[in-house]
C-alpha cells in the first residue's frame, strides 16, 4: 500500500512537472533562435557600445554622447520619424479603404448572385456579375502586383517615369505648356516620390492582411446591425472598426517593419548621399558600417531600441495596471 | 494486460529511440560547427562573391609553419642558358631533328631595326650548344630576311618565315645543302587597298604537306600548292603575337568566342568545345599545347592545366602563382612537355629579349601547398603586387603568397565588397596586407586597424633606397606611417610658359585669354575631376574638407574651361568623330592630350606620366614645338597600390617583409606601366636603359605623329621632376561623386553656381558630419 502511494506520489510529481515543461518544450526552439540571433547578439551590441571601434578599450558614454552630438543622426533619426509618422497611417488608411472596397465589391456580387432570378434576365446578370468580378480582380491585381516586382525593377520604372526627361515631365509639359525638367527624385520632392514608392509598393500587402481581418468578422454582427436600422458608416463605425483592432496591431507592425526596407528604394532611386530630405537611418548606418564606425552604430542602435522599447512597455504596463 | 504492458514497454522504446535520434541529431549539428582539423587551422574558400578569386586559402593563426597535409607539387629550377643568349632575341622553341629542344634567337643591330644574325642552340645531354652550322641563318642573310617564325615539319624539314627590308614576309622550306624554297608567296602580298600584307604569329605543317596559318582573326589551310582550302576563325587577343593554337591528330585547337574549340582539319568545322574560363587569367593570353592523347593543356598566368578530350573539368597542375607563370614582368613565350611528364618553358621580357627558361617537374618531396599563407587583399588587380607575389614565393618556398582581388577582369568596385572585407577585419580575420586604394584608408587609420610601419619607412630612408619625398606624404603628425606607395605618376603638363602659368591656381585658369582654350574639350565630369586632382590643395585643403567659397570658385573655373573649349556633360556619337572625344570616364581626368596642343587645339595638353613609354608622344611634340616646355602641376603625385598591413595579422614580420620585397629594386626595376618606381636605385636604372624598339604612333583624319623613347635628357628631367613631388593626391571618390552629381544642372546653364554648391554642401556637410 506504502509503495502504491509512493509510486502514485511519484507519477503525481511527474504529472505536475509534465505540465510545466510542455510549454517551456514547445517553447524551446524559437526561444532559442531568439536568444542566440538576437537577444546575445544584442547584448554584445550594447557592451561594444561602451568600447572603442575595435573593442580594445572601454570609453564610457563617449559613444552615446558624439552620436547625440552628431548632426547626420539627428537628421536620419528626424527623417526616419517623419517618414513613419507620415506613412504608416497613410498606409493603413489607403489600404483599408482598398481593402473594404475590394470587400463590399465582392460580397454585392456575391449577394447578387444569391438573389432569385425572377425577373427573368438571368443570363445578363450573370453576365453582368462575371464582369464586376473580373474588374475586382483587376483591381486587387493591380494592387497587389507591385509586391511582386524586384525592387530593382521596380525602381528602374520609377527612374523612367520621375528622371528629368521622364513621363512625369513630359505630362506636366504636355499639360501646361511650360518645359519641365525637373528631377524628381533628386529635388525637394524627393519625400513625396519616397512616400508614394512605399505606398505603391506596399498597399497590396497590408491591404491582403485587412482583407483576411475582414473575413473574419461574423456576418450576423452585420446582419444584426442592420436590423437595428444601422446604416453602412454606422456598420463600419460600430462592427468593422472594433472588430479589426487585433488586425490593426498587426498591420502596424508589420508596415513599420516594411518601412524599414525602404531604404532599398531609396538608395537604388538617389544613391548612398540622396537628397537630405530622404536621408534616412539605413543611409548613416551604412556609411558608418563603410567607415567602421562599429561604436557609432552600437551606440545608436542601443539609443533607438530604447526610444522604441521604453514607450512600448510603458503603455503595456499602464495597461496592465488598469486590468488590475 | 500482459500486452497492455508490452504496449506500454513498445511505447518507451519508441521514446527513448526517438531520444536518442535527437540527441544525435543535435551533436551532429553542433559537431559542424567546430574547428577543421585537429590543430585548429582553418580552411575557407574565398566566396566568388567578389571578395576574392576563389582559391583555396589555408590560413593557420598564429601558426606560421603548421606541418603540411599533402605532398607533392611541381617545382621549378631554372635552365641555364648560354651566356650569348643575353643579349639576343626570341625567335623559337621547338622539338627538332632527333626530338632534341632547340632555341632559335636572333641579334638586332644597335638601333633593334635589324636582324643581324639567327641562331640555333640545341639541347643535348642536359646542356645548350650553339650550332653553328646552322643553314638557316646564312640563308636568310642571303635573302635579307629577318627571322620571326620557325618550324619542324613532319616531313623533317625545318621551315622559317620572316620580314624583308620592305615589311613583307616570306615563308621559306630549309631543303638542306644551303638551298630553300619559297612557299604561299601570293599569300603574304597587301591585299588591295593595303600597305602591308599578312605578318602570320604562327604556321604549322601538317603531315599531308598543307600548312596552317595563323592570322589575327582567323587560321587559314594551304595545300601543297599553295591554294587555300578554308578557313577557321578564331579570338584575336590585342596582341599581334597572340599565337593559341595546335594543331594534332588531325584536329585544330584554338579559342573561339572565349571557348577552346576543335576544328576539324579536315572539314575545317568545329567539332568540339571546352569552356575554360576558370584557368583563363587576366587578357585570356595562354600557350595551348597538345599532349598527344587528344588532351589539351594551357600555360597562362594562373597556371598549366590540362583538360581531357570531351572532358569539362581541368586539372591545375602547376599553379602559376607558385611559379614564374604568374609573373608579370615576364612573357610565356612557349611551353614544351619533356620526355618524363616533366616541362619546359621559355619567357621573355620586353621585345623578346631577356630571355628565361625555367623546368618544371614533380617533386614528391615538396608540400602540395607551401605551409604558411600571406593574403594580400586588393580591390583591383595591381601588377607590381603579383610581381612582388611571385618574387617574394621564390625566396620563401614555404609561404605561399595569395592575392585576393575583389574586382576581376574591369569589374566595378561596390560598397558591399569594402562591407564585406570590413566584417573580415571587425572579426579579427581579414587579409595580411591591403591595398588601400579605394578603401576608406583614414578610417582605417583611426580605427586602429593598419599597423605602423614607420620601422619599415626608416629603414628605407636610412638606406637611402626610397624616394623620401614620395614616402613623406603619407607619415601622420605622430611620425607614425600606416601606408606606403608602391608606384607613382603625375600629371605633365605641356605647352609654352604662359598656358602654364594658368595651371598655378582656380583663378588663372578661369581667366586665361588664350589664342584658343587652355585645354581639350572633353566631358565635363572629366573636367571636375582633372581640375580636382590638379588643384587638389586649393579644393580640399590640409583637412580634406571642402570650403563653399573655394567650391564655387572651382565649379566656375570648371565652366569657364567648358564653356571655352565647348564641353558637355555628353557628347554624341556624330560629335565623337568631330571633335575626337568620348564619354568614357577616367577617375582622375586626365586623358593625354599632347598631341592636342600639337594639332594647335588648345594652348596646352596634359599626360598622366606612369612611366617613360607615356612619354613618347609628349617628348615629339615639345620636340616639334620648341618653345614648349614640360611642368609638373605643383608639388602633387598620384601613389597607386598603397600598402598596408592588418594590425590584427598573427604574420606582422612576414608581412612587412612583403612590404620591404614591394619596396625592393628587384621588384621596382620592372616597368609594369602602372606607375614610376618609388626605390631610387631602380628609377636610376630606369633613367639609363634606353628603348630604342619602342616607338608609338597616332592619328586622328589628316594629323599623324609617332614618337620613339625619351632620350637620356628626358629622362633625366622627368625624374628629377618625380623626386620634387610631395603631395600624394587621393581624391575621396565619394567627394567626387557629389560634385559630379550636384554641378551637372549649372555646366549646362541650367542652375545658377551658388545653387549647384547649396546643393553639394548639402551632402557634403552630412558626409562630413557622419
Amino acid at each position: 500500500m506504502a509503495g502504491k502511494e509512493k509510486g502514485a506520489g511519484g507519477r503525481g510529481r511527474l504529472g505536475r512537472l509534465k505540465r510545466v515543461l510542455t510549454p517551456w518544450l514547445f517553447l524551446a526552439p524559437s526561444l532559442g533562435g531568439v536568444t542566440v540571433f538576437t537577444a546575445v547578439p544584442f547584448l554584445d551590441v550594447v557592451r561594444r557600445s561602451f568600447q572603442d571601434a575595435m573593442g580594445r578599450r572601454f570609453v564610457g558614454l563617449d559613444n552615446y554622447r558624439a552620436v547625440a552630438d552628431n548632426s547626420a543622426f539627428r537628421l536620419a533619426a528626424g527623417n526616419t520619424a517623419r517618414f513613419l509618422l507620415i506613412c504608416i497611417p497613410l498606409l493603413m488608411v489607403l489600404s483599408f479603404g482598398a481593402a473594404l472596397l475590394l470587400a463590399g465589391g465582392a460580397d454585392s456580387s456575391r449577394e447578387s448572385g444569391d438573389l432569385e432570378d425572377i425577373s427573368g434576365e438571368g443570363d445578363r446578370d450573370g453576365r453582368n456579375r462575371r464582369q464586376r468580378g473580373k474588374r475586382y480582380g483587376i483591381f486587387r491585381t493591380t494592387l497587389v502586383l507591385p509586391m511582386t516586382i524586384p525592387a530593382a525593377g521596380m525602381v528602374l520604372v520609377w527612374k523612367i517615369f520621375l528622371c528629368p526627361d521622364g513621363v512625369l515631365n513630359q505630362f506636366l509639359t504636355g499639360v501646361t505648356g511650360q518645359v519641365w525638367e525637373v528631377d524628381w527624385a533628386f529635388s525637394r520632392w524627393a519625400f513625396s516620390v519616397l512616400i508614394a514608392t512605399y505606398l505603391w509598393k506596399n498597399i497590396g500587402y497590408d491591404m491582403i492582411l485587412w482583407l483576411a481581418g475582414l473575413g473574419g468578422i461574423s456576418g450576423e454582427l452585420y446582419e444584426a446591425a442592420q436590423m437595428d436600422g444601422a446604416g453602412l458608416w454606422a456598420r463600419l463605425r460600430y462592427v468593422t472598426i472594433p472588430s479589426l483592432r487585433g488586425t490593426c496591431g498587426l498591420v502596424g507592425i508589420l508596415s513599420v517593419v516594411n518601412s524599414f526596407r525602404v531604404y532599398r528604394e531609396a538608395y537604388l532611386l538617389a544613391g548612398s548621399y540622396p537628397d537630405s530630405s530622404i536621408y534616412l537611418l539605413p543611409h548613416l548606418f551604412a556609411h558608418w558600417f563603410l567607415k567602421l564606425d562599429v561604436q557609432k552604430m552600437t551606440a545608436a542602435a542601443v539609443m533607438l531600441t530604447a526610444a522604441a522599447v521604453i514607450p512600448a512597455a510603458g503603455i503595456w504596463i499602464s495597461k496592465r495596471g488598469r486590468k488590475e | 494486460m500482459a500486452g497492455k504492458f508490452e504496449k506500454r514497454g513498445f511505447c518507451q522504446v519508441k521514446r527513448g529511440l526517438a531520444w536518442i535520434l535527437v540527441g544525435g541529431l543535435m551533436a551532429s549539428m553542433l559537431g559542424g560547427c567546430q574547428k577543421s582539423g585537429a590543430d585548429g587551422e582553418t580552411s575557407m574558400r574565398a566566396e566568388q562573391d567578389g571578395q576574392g578569386s576563389g582559391t583555396e586559402v589555408s590560413q593557420a593563426p598564429g601558426d606560421e609553419k603548421s606541418k603540411p597535409d599533402a605532398m607533392g607539387r611541381y617545382g621549378e629550377v631554372q635552365v641555364q642558358l648560354p651566356e650569348k643568349v643575353e643579349d639576343q632575341s626570341y625567335v623559337g622553341f621547338l622539338r627538332g631533328e632527333g626530338g632534341n629542344m632547340e632555341l632559335y634567337t636572333v641579334e638586332r643591330d644597335g638601333d633593334a631595326v635589324k636582324v643581324t644574325n639567327a641562331f640555333r642552340y640545341i639541347y643535348r645531354e642536359g646542356a645548350w650548344q650553339c650550332d653553328e652550322s646552322w643553314e638557316g641563318n646564312g640563308i636568310l642573310k642571303d635573302k635579307g630576311i629577318d627571322l620571326a617564325n620557325v618550324a619542324y615539319g613532319p616531313d623533317g624539314k625545318y621551315y622559317v618565315g620572316g620580314t624583308d627590308e620592305e615589311y613583307m614576309y616570306h615563308l621559306f622550306r630549309l631543303d638542306g645543302g644551303g638551298s630553300a624554297t619559297e612557299l604561299l608567296e601570293d599569300v603574304f602580298l597587301p591585299k588591295d587597298g593595303q600597305s602591308y600584307g599578312m605578318h602570320p604569329p604562327k604556321f604549322e605543317i601538317l603531315e599531308d604537306g598543307r600548312l596552317v596559318v595563323f592570322d589575327y582573326y582567323e587560321v587559314n589551310v594551304y595545300d601543297a600548292s599553295g591554294k587555300r582550302m578554308f578557313s577557321m576563325a578564331r579570338d584575336f587577343s590585342g596582341n599581334t603575337g597572340d599565337r593559341r593554337g595546335f594543331c594534332e591528330g588531325g584536329e585544330f585547337v584554338t579559342v573561339y568566342e572565349g571557348e577552346l574549340v576543335r576544328y576539324s582539319l579536315q572539314t575545317g568545322k568545329i567539332v568540339d568545345t571546352m569552356n575554360f574560363d576558370e584557368i583563363k587569367g587576366r587578357w585570356g593570353s595562354a600557350e595551348l599545347f597538345g599532349d598527344g592523347n587528344g588532351g589539351i593543356y594551357v600555360a597562362n598566368e594562373t597556371g598549366l592545366s590540362h583538360g581531357n578530350r570531351g572532358g569539362t573539368l581541368w586539372e591545375v597542375l602547376i599553379d602559376g602563382s607558385l611559379t614564374r607563370l604568374g609573373m608579370r614582368s615576364l612573357n610565356l613565350q612557349k611551353f614544351l612537355e619533356g620526355d618524363d611528364q616533366d616541362f619546359y618553358g621559355v619567357f621573355t621580357g620586353e621585345w623578346e629579349k631577356g630571355i628565361q627558361m625555367f623546368h618544371y617537374e614533380y617533386d614528391p618531396d615538396l608540400a602540395a601547398v607551401p605551409p604558411s599563407a600571406l593574403t594580400v587583399y586588393s580591390l583591383e588587380d595591381n601588377s607590381t603586387v603579383r610581381q612582388a607575389a611571385s618574387l617574394f614565393q621564390s625566396s620563401h618556398p614555404d609561404v605561399r603568397v595569395e592575392v585576393r582581388t575583389a574586382v576581376e577582369n574591369g569589374g566595378t568596385v561596390t560598397e558591399e565588397m569594402i562591407s564585406g572585407l570590413n566584417t573580415e577585419l571587425l572579426s579579427g580575420r581579414g587579409a595580411d596586407v591591403l591595398l588601400l586604394d579605394g578603401l576608406p584608408a583614414d578610417a582605417y587609420i583611426e580605427k586602429g586597424i593598419l599597423m605602423d610601419l614607420s620601422d619599415v619607412a626608416g629603414e628605407l630612408e636610412d638606406s637611402g633606397d626610397m624616394l623620401n619625398n614620395l614616402l613623406e606624404g603619407f607619415r601622420q603628425e605622430d611620425g607614425a606611417v600606416y601606408q606606403v606607395p608602391v608606384r607613382a605618376s603625375f600629371p605633365l603638363l605641356v605647352g609654352e610658359q604662359e598656358a602654364l602659368q594658368a595651371y598655378s591656381s582656380l583663378d588663372t585658369m578661369a581667366g586665361y585669354q588664350g589664342e584658343k582654350p587652355l585645354m581639350k574639350i572633353g566631358i565635363y565630369e572629366n573636367l571636375l575631376r582633372k581640375i580636382a586632382h590638379l588643384r587638389y590643395e586649393e579644393l580640399f585643403g590640409a583637412e580634406g574638407a571642402v570650403d563653399r567659397e573655394v567650391l564655387v570658385k572651382y565649379l566656375e573655373t570648371v565652366k569657364a574651361l567648358g564653356d571655352a573649349n565647348g564641353s558637355k556633360r555628353a557628347f554624341t556619337e556624330d560629335e565623337f568623330e568631330k571633335y575626337f572625344v568620348s564619354n568614357n570616364v577616367v577617375s582622375d581626368g586626365i586623358i593625354g592630350s599632347a598631341t592636342e596642343y600639337d594639332r594647335g587645339v588648345c594652348d596646352s595638353g596634359i599626360e598622366r606620366v606612369n612611366g617613360y613609354w607615356a612619354l613618347c608622344l609628349a617628348a615629339e611634340v615639345r620636340y616639334l614645338h620648341p618653345e614648349s616646355k614640360f611642368m609638373p602641376a605643383g608639388k602633387i603625385y598620384l601613389p597607386s597600390g598603397i600598402a598596408a598591413v592588418n594590425k590584427s595579422t598573427a604574420n606582422g614580420d612576414l608581412a612587412k617583409e612583403f612590404i620591404r620585397c614591394l619596396l625592393s629594386y628587384e621588384v621596382q626595376k620592372e616597368d609594369l606601366t602602372d606607375g614610376f618606381p618609388v626605390n631610387k636605385k631602380a628609377l636610376e636604372l630606369w633613367v639609363e636603359t634606353d628603348r630604342p624598339e619602342y616607338s608609338i604612333a597616332s592619328g586622328y583624319g589628316d594629323y599623324h605623329i609617332s614618337g620613339s623613347w625619351p632620350d637620356i635628357e628626358v629622362r633625366r628631367e622627368i625624374a628629377a621632376m618625380l623626386e620634387g613631388l610631395t603631395v600624394p593626391v587621393v581624391v575621396d571618390e565619394t567627394i567626387m561623386r557629389m560634385i559630379v552629381e550636384g554641378s551637372g544642372d549649372y555646366l549646362e546653364g541650367k542652375a545658377t553656381v551658388d545653387q549647384a554648391a547649396d546643393g553639394i554642401m548639402r551632402k557634403l556637410s552630412i558626409y562630413l558630419a557622419e
